[in-house]
């Protein structure tokens, strides 16, 4: 990917899409230093790695929407205190974009900022709970699932020891009656899945709603994808799902 | 379309005499007292995915010049910030309830922020009374 200019930076939070809301997102990753000169440093200071933190904070144009609880300000609103998965996208949220993804704390809401005659404007923050990974999208956002099936299959690689595989599941919206989809993540070493196995499997979704679950390593499979099992009667979910090793 | 939507709604909340004609597009041959639309700037991707533009247009109210009291109070009239004549208050009108769509539905809201260029406008070989009328729309890019 080269350089672009920002058009479709796709955030997800829970079980809000936020992307036509926000003009602004961004990830800030960063590691306490820790102070480790001494007089054998050669006269330059010396610094280890303490915690690490991550930060993802969202702004642009307040949205009432219609009432939903989906709704941009309701869901944030609600999300407030709340720990739930952030996934950004920074070019469109198609099947194997780039994706960072964490599961955070929303540690503020700033509904309704401006003066007389400007555009409302809101600002949101989530702080890391757990590390933040780069992967990429398994499943996009635009292709309601009515059916039991799986996702596109990628090659995200192998978990090494002493890392994670952190996986996002955003449901943006469901209808029909009783639905319920359970979203599983599968590995395997070739693209064709022949031999899958389920890695680890999300609590069944019946509303909108979001989880984020991470599965330790190592694993020996490089090859992942998302299979979802769907019942109900006309089942329909629009769903995000992000990935990465970290 | 958005111009035609600005059009009906100050054509249809706007009570004045004579009445006054709203059309979309800047006509050849004004009927006075006459409003127009035209588009002046358009600002894209305020949000990501395509989620906001915003339309910068110049809505032209003509009014007779037959007599120079007569059209100046009724030019005034429109330029009001109230009033059965109010653009304004028409546009205020139009905006519908918050998390309702504005100019019944086709943006999500509208703003009328200024007024400007009281003077003289000549069209073809007639002069008229006028004024200009700066409005702000935002709605989806898609």
């Amino acid at each position: 990917m080269s350089r672009m200019v920002l058009l479709n930076v796709r955030t997800f939070a829970g079980a809000v899409d936020l992307t036509g809301s926000t003009n602004k997102s961004e990830i800030n990753a960063s590691f306490e230093t820790l102070d480790q000169t001494t007089y054998g440093s050669n006269g330059w200071k010396e610094f280890a790695a303490g915690l690490a933190t991550t930060e993802v904070s969202v702004a642009g144009f307040w949205d009432a929407g219609t009432g939903l609880a989906t709704d941009v300000d309701p869901a944030t609103f609600a999300g407030l205190g709340a720990v739930g998965p952030w996934s950004v996208a920074p070019a469109g949220a198609a099947d194997g974009a780039l994706a960072y993804l964490t599961n955070a704390l929303q540690a503020s809401y700033k509904p309704m900022g401006g003066a007389t005659g400007d555009t409302a404007g809101f600002e949101a923050m989530g702080r890391g709970n757990t590390r933040l990974a780069r992967g990429l999208v398994l499943h996009p956002p635009g292709v309601a699932r009515t059916v039991t099936g799986t996702g596109t299959s990628f090659q995200l690689g192998v978990v090494p020891t002493g890392k994670r595989l952190y996986v996002n599941l955003h449901v943006l919206s469901v209808s029909g009656t009783t639905p319920s989809m359970t979203v599983r993540i599968e590995s395997d070493d070739n693209a064709g899945f022949t031999t899958p196995i389920t890695v680890a499997t999300f609590a069944a979704a019946t509303a909108a709603s979001g989880q984020h679950l991470s599965v330790a390593g190592p694993t020996t499979d490089s090859w992942w994808r998302v299979g979802y099992t769907i019942t109900g009667t006309t089942p329909s979910f629009l769903f995000v799902v992000t990935a990465g090793i970290a | 379309m958005v111009r035609q939507a600005l059009s009906d709604a100050i054509s249809t909340r706007v009570v004045s005499t004579p009445t006054l004609t709203c059309t979309a597009h800047v006509p050849d041959a004004p009927v006075v007292p006459c409003l127009y639309v035209q588009p002046d700037t358009i600002d894209f991707d305020g949000t990501f995915g395509r989620g906001m533009d915003t339309i910068y247009f110049k809505l032209y109210l003509l009014v007779s010049r037959a007599d120079d009291v007569a059209s100046q109070n009724l030019l005034d009239e429109y330029i009001a910030g109230s009033g059965t004549a109010s653009i304004k208050a028409a546009l205020v009108a139009a905006r519908g309830a918050p998390g309702v769509g504005a100019l019944d539905g086709a943006v999500d809201d509208v703003h009328l922020i200024s007024v400007a260029a009281y003077r003289w406008y000549s069209i073809g070989e007639s002069t008229y009374l006028g004024a200009e009328f700066r409005v702000r729309v935002i709605g989806s890019g898609t």
